[in-house]
Parts: C-alpha cells; structure tokens; sequence
C-alpha cells in the first residue's frame, strides 16, 4: 500500500525530506518507469552528486558524472535516455528526490 | 576585441578597479579605451558622461546589459537605465536586458515610489515599450526575491504575479546567448 | 520560450569575473550559477577570480552554520558543467596570506596574464 506523498504542482515531492526508495518507486510510476537495478544506481549517483556538489545537475554534467563513476557505457546521454525518458536530468532528480530544478537554462 | 564593462560600485571592489585602470593603461579622461571601471557617480561624470563615451565609438554597437543592481538601494540601476538610453539615442542597439541577482527587484510591479522621485522599474518598462526591447529576468534569481509573473504565481500557489510590463522570465541561458551574440556585455551591479 | 537558438560564433569565450566573497552576499553564489550555466550549454567559459572573490575556493569551508550553500562544494563542479579553464589572481592571495595549498582548484596566474585574459576575452561578466 502507498503511502500518499505530497507534491507539488509538477509531481515534484513538495518535501525531500520524505523522500524514501518507496517514495522513489511511486514518483517514477507517476513517470510511467518501473525501478530496475539500473535505474538504482543513476539514482544514488545522483543523490550523490547533490550531496556532494549541492546542485541539480542538467543533462551535460550528469552524463560526465555518470561517466566517472559508473563507466563511459553508462555515462552517454542515450543510455540515461532510454531509462529516464523523455528528459533524463529532470526525471531522474525527481524520484531522486533532488530539488526540483530552478528552469534556469 | 575591446570590452566595456562599466560599475558603480563599493569600495570593497576599489582595488579591482584601480588594478583594471592601472593595467589596461586607462585614465578618467580617456574614451577609446578598451576596459573602462569606473567606482562611483562621481567618476562616472568625471568621464565626461556615458552619452559622450559612446558618441566617441565609431559604428554602430550591440550592446547587452546585464544589471545586477535593485532600485532605489544603489546607483548601479539608474546608471545602466541612463547607460541604456543614451546608447539607444547615440544610435546603437541593444541586445537583451538581462536582469539577475538584485536587479530582478527592477522588474517588480509593487515598487512605489514617492511622487518626487523617479521609479527605475517604471521607466525601464517604458523604455522597454518605447524602444521594443528585449529584457530577461532571471526566473530562479526573481523567484526567490519574490519577482513571479501570473503563471509562475500559480505553479507556486502564490496570490498573484507582479512582474512589470515589458519584461519576460527565462533561464540563465538568455544571458549566455546575450554574451556570446550581442557586440559588448555591460554589466552594472 | 520564444528566444532566438543559441549560436555559438567561432572562438567567443566569456570570461566571469569573481570578486566577492563566497558568503555574505550572493552574487559569489549566482555568479557561479551563470559560469555553470555557460558552460553547461557549451560556451567557452573562463573564471577568474579576483581580490575577495579568492575565498571563494578556500578550503576547508563549512557554511552549515549559517544555513548556506557550501560555496567551495559547488565550485568544485564548474570542471563537470564544462568549465575547466578556472583562474586565480597571484596578487589577491597573497595579499590575503594564502598560498595554493588552501585553495582547491584553478590554476594561479600573474597580472600579466590576468590582463591578457582580461583583454582576449570577447565578453566580461563581473561578479
């Protein structure tokens, strides 16, 4: 049974602090995404590079992000395309829990 | 290619002035130069006046300005609105206004202003009209500072937008476009 | 969005200025955001940080206290954003008693080369 997450008017969580990997698997549903292993791990990369970098990475940066720590196979914009369609920086940091971004590009 | 950029500033920034004059060979009285900083109004006016500086540039320019100073608080708003103007009446153009930082406040609606005074957020929207300009605020630099057009308003459940007339929200992209095309970026902050 | 495509014309490369420190006022802070916005969308992008503006690399720095974005943290992703060409003013470190081992990124340059970079860059952005 889900819980009943708040959101705000996009579908982001309106609180991170409630983010959950239950919380991560209701946000990609509302994306039409089924979680697998390798969705798991662009995820926590990605929480990584907030954590560590205090943003939310666009396309660009992450795909170099995803190069570095998970190899250049998986660090190609195609690749992240294919798991996070159609915009893989916005919906990746959505049920990553990442701030939603600021629509500053 | 040479690079106006002008400041109206604090005296924090003093050395970084003075270093620019000093190294780029300028002075107060000299007009083809190819970085000008100047620190206050005072200077400003020392320089013989913004409208003469341009008048003493050969072809026509496209300028971009980038005004990251609020109204009212400091120069920085006024000088680019004057800079803007007179640049427009040398025969020049301009690109893009892209306000950011502070100068979002430029853009605000709900700035009221004492009859004496002139309002910097209404006279930059009647430039604006006037001269069909393209002017970007920052939508992340004007959402924090309380600057939400109608639809950002909404999407934030806010009563409603109070962006002025004339002005549009968007990226940070815009300014990166206005520096890459535009002939010189000014920045006034 | 109804904006006119970015172009990119040959060898334009924007050079921001960095003069404030990191915290205290925000331009250190959006100044950064705009030299990660140019390079995320491809531009040739140079930083140059100046007079106070040199503490913004300073390591290690812990804003936590005062409910602020690390700003050396963010820093640190400019090369990811595609922004590697990152400059510091010999002259300002030293007039602030640090040394290269208390910065984390960037490459120290004289004036000289401070003013080449000042005069070859086709677009100034000051911060």
């Amino acid at each position: 049974m889900d819980t009943v997450l708040t959101l705000d008017s996009d579908g982001h969580l309106a609180h991170l602090s409630d983010w959950s990997e239950q919380a991560a698997e209701q946000l990609a549903a509302s994306e039409n995404i089924l979680l697998s292993d390798a969705h798991w791990e662009i995820i926590y990369v990605l929480k990584e590079f907030h954590q560590r970098f205090a943003l939310s990475p666009p396309m660009r940066p992450l795909v170099r992000y995803v190069a570095q720590q998970l190899g250049k196979e998986k660090g190609r914009s195609i690749y992240l395309m294919q798991l996070f369609p159609p915009s893989p920086a916005r919906v990746a940091s959505k049920i990553a829990g990442l701030p939603r971004p600021e629509n500053c590009l | 290619m040479a690079n106006y950029c002008i400041k109206s500033d604090t005296m924090t920034q003093r050395g970084a002035h003075e270093f620019c004059l000093q190294n780029e060979g300028l002075n107060a009285n000299s007009v083809s130069c190819q970085t000008i900083f100047y620190q206050n109004l005072l200077e400003y006016l020392q320089l013989a006046s913004v409208k003469l500086l341009i008048k003493q540039i050969a072809n026509p320019m496209n300028f971009a300005l980038l005004i990251l100073g609020p109204p009212y608080s400091t120069q920085a708003s006024a000088s680019a609105l004057r800079f803007a103007r007179a640049a427009l009446n040398g025969g020049h153009s301009i690109y893009r206004l892209f306000f950011y930082h502070d100068g979002v406040h430029n853009a605000s609606a709900m700035v009221t202003t004492p009859q004496d005074e002139s309002s910097l957020p209404q006279q930059w929207s009647e430039l604006i009209e006037q001269h069909q300009l393209d002017s970007v605020v920052c939508i992340a630099a004007a959402t924090r500072r309380g600057v939400l057009n109608e639809q950002e308003a909404k999407r934030f459940g806010k009563t409603g937008g109070n962006l002025s007339p004339g002005h549009e929200v968007s990226g940070l992209g815009q300014l990166v476009d206005a520096s890459l095309n535009a002939d010189r970026v000014m920045t006034f902050g | 969005m109804d904006k006119p495509a970015i172009e990119k014309p040959e060898d334009r490369a924007i050079l921001l200025v960095f003069r404030h420190a990191p915290y205290g006022n925000a331009l250190a802070r959006e100044g950064l955001e705009a030299a990660l916005a140019c390079g995320a969308m491809g531009a040739t992008t140079n930083v140059l940080y100046i007079n106070e503006g040199v503490w913004q690399l300073v390591e290690p720095q812990d804003s936590h206290a005062i409910d602020c974005k690390n700003q050396a943290a963010m820093a640190s992703a400019l090369p990811l954003y595609g922004v590697e060409a990152i400059w510091i003013d010999e002259d300002s470190l030293k007039q602030r008693n640090l040394t290269s081992t208390d910065i984390n990124a960037g490459k120290i340059i004289d004036r000289t080369q401070v003013q080449a970079l000042l005069a070859t860059s086709q677009a100034i952005l000051s911060f």
